[in-house]
């Protein structure tokens, strides 16, 4: 093996941060996930265009082996993975890396649980991340099924349910029990 | 010319791809082993644990095909770690969304409570959904668990790890620079 998928899987993925940061910065998608997505998709492909189309000027600079490509390919993956793995703690702000910040500013005297309590309300941990799922479509409401007219009841939708699933088998394959975390 | 040494960079790139699994794998086994002991682990110590056993399986079967030798040694090294890292780091926070990701739980607790009045959640307060106390308490017992934070005798919280911290830190000037701060929201 030699630098070339490592130097072009990591190339790829500079790339795509680079798009990524000046089109957040511009005008952030509303759906931002989705948006990430899509990005992770077209990067590749633009790049495997303008490394391999004849005319293009970074012709001479296109990795020559299949397996030289499939493994840059498989490097810029692993690392666009792991970047989607951490921006959802970014856009729901997350909560654990929000504590220790709290707690790291109020030095050595530390802080107490109140005042951390006080950092964090219902609509900041559960109702705003309950917004996200209706809005997603993976959760919808009905006004007033039960409890009188001041409930609301949540379904989850069969695209929830479809997220949902993988999770639960997942934990079971480990032994452990759903939503016990 | 052998098999390996025909099919070696292809070999190279399925045994990295195949990571995760071998990765599942040892964590379920781990995971079982875990719920046995008197004192149980915290099941983020138990999934780290279980990217670095893999990491030893991993890199055992690279040097058992030979992948790992000759003049290719720091390149197919450097790309193995690369891979591996990147491919761990996304298990893990796989693993950690099933365990903490606010959006999962309350879509488990919501299909969980079930039928087709669903779940009900008064308007002034989310009775029936995890409460935002409590939210707080297992998050900061978690940390604790986890050595990140430590809690003095006057009931005050103190930063004792500084993987988090450093993780934090992190995050935040990423997000200042994509335009959101998770400090203040703004």
């Amino acid at each position: 093996m030699s630098y070339v998928p490592l130097v072009y899987g990591t190339l790829f993925f500079i790339f795509a941060l680079s798009l990524h940061v000046l089109l957040w910065r511009l005008l952030r998608p509303v759906k931002d996930v989705l948006s990430l997505f899509i990005l992770f998709a077209i990067v590749p492909l633009f790049s495997i265009a303008l490394l391999y189309l004849p005319h293009s000027p970074f012709f001479n600079l296109r990795p020559y082996g299949i397996i030289e490509l499939t493994g840059a390919l498989l490097c810029y993956c692993a690392l666009y993975c792991a970047y989607i793995m951490t921006y959802p703690a970014l856009q729901a702000r997350c909560p654990s890396l929000r504590m220790v910040l709290l707690i790291k500013r109020a030095g050595g005297a530390g802080i107490k649980l109140e005042e951390v309590r006080a950092g964090f309300d219902t609509a900041d941990l559960v109702t705003n991340r309950l917004d996200d799922l209706i809005s997603s479509g993976l959760v919808i409401k009905d006004k007033g099924v039960a409890g009188g007219a001041s409930a609301i009841a949540y379904r989850v939708t069969p695209r929830g349910s479809l997220l949902l699933r993988p999770f639960m088998l997942f934990r079971r394959f480990l032994g452990l029990a759903p939503g016990e975390g | 010319m052998t098999f390996t040494a025909t099919y070696a960079p292809a070999l190279h790139l399925v045994i990295l791809a195949c990571a995760p699994v071998v990765i599942a794998l040892h964590h379920s086994a781990l995971a079982r082993l875990n719920r046995l002991l008197s004192k149980p682990y915290s099941n983020q110590s138990v999934c780290l644990l279980s990217i670095l056993v893999s990491s030893v399986a991993e890199t055992v079967l690279l040097l058992l095909f030979g992948l790992l030798g000759g003049p290719s040694f720091f390149p197919a090294l450097l790309y193995s770690a690369t891979l591996y890292l990147a491919l761990g780091y996304t298990y893990f926070h796989l693993f950690n969304m099933s365990e903490t990701a606010r959006r999962i739980r309350l879509l488990y607790e919501i299909e969980r409570s079930g039928g087709v009045s669903g779940l009900t959640v008064n308007s002034n307060a989310a009775s029936d959904i995890p409460a935002a106390d409590k939210s707080v308490t297992t998050r900061l017992a978690r940390l604790e668990a986890l050595g990140q934070i430590n809690r003095l005798k006057s009931g005050a919280y103190v930063t004792s790890g500084v993987t988090l911290l450093f993780g934090a830190r992190t995050a935040r000037l990423w997000g200042l620079l994509i335009g959101i701060d998770i400090l203040t929201g703004r």
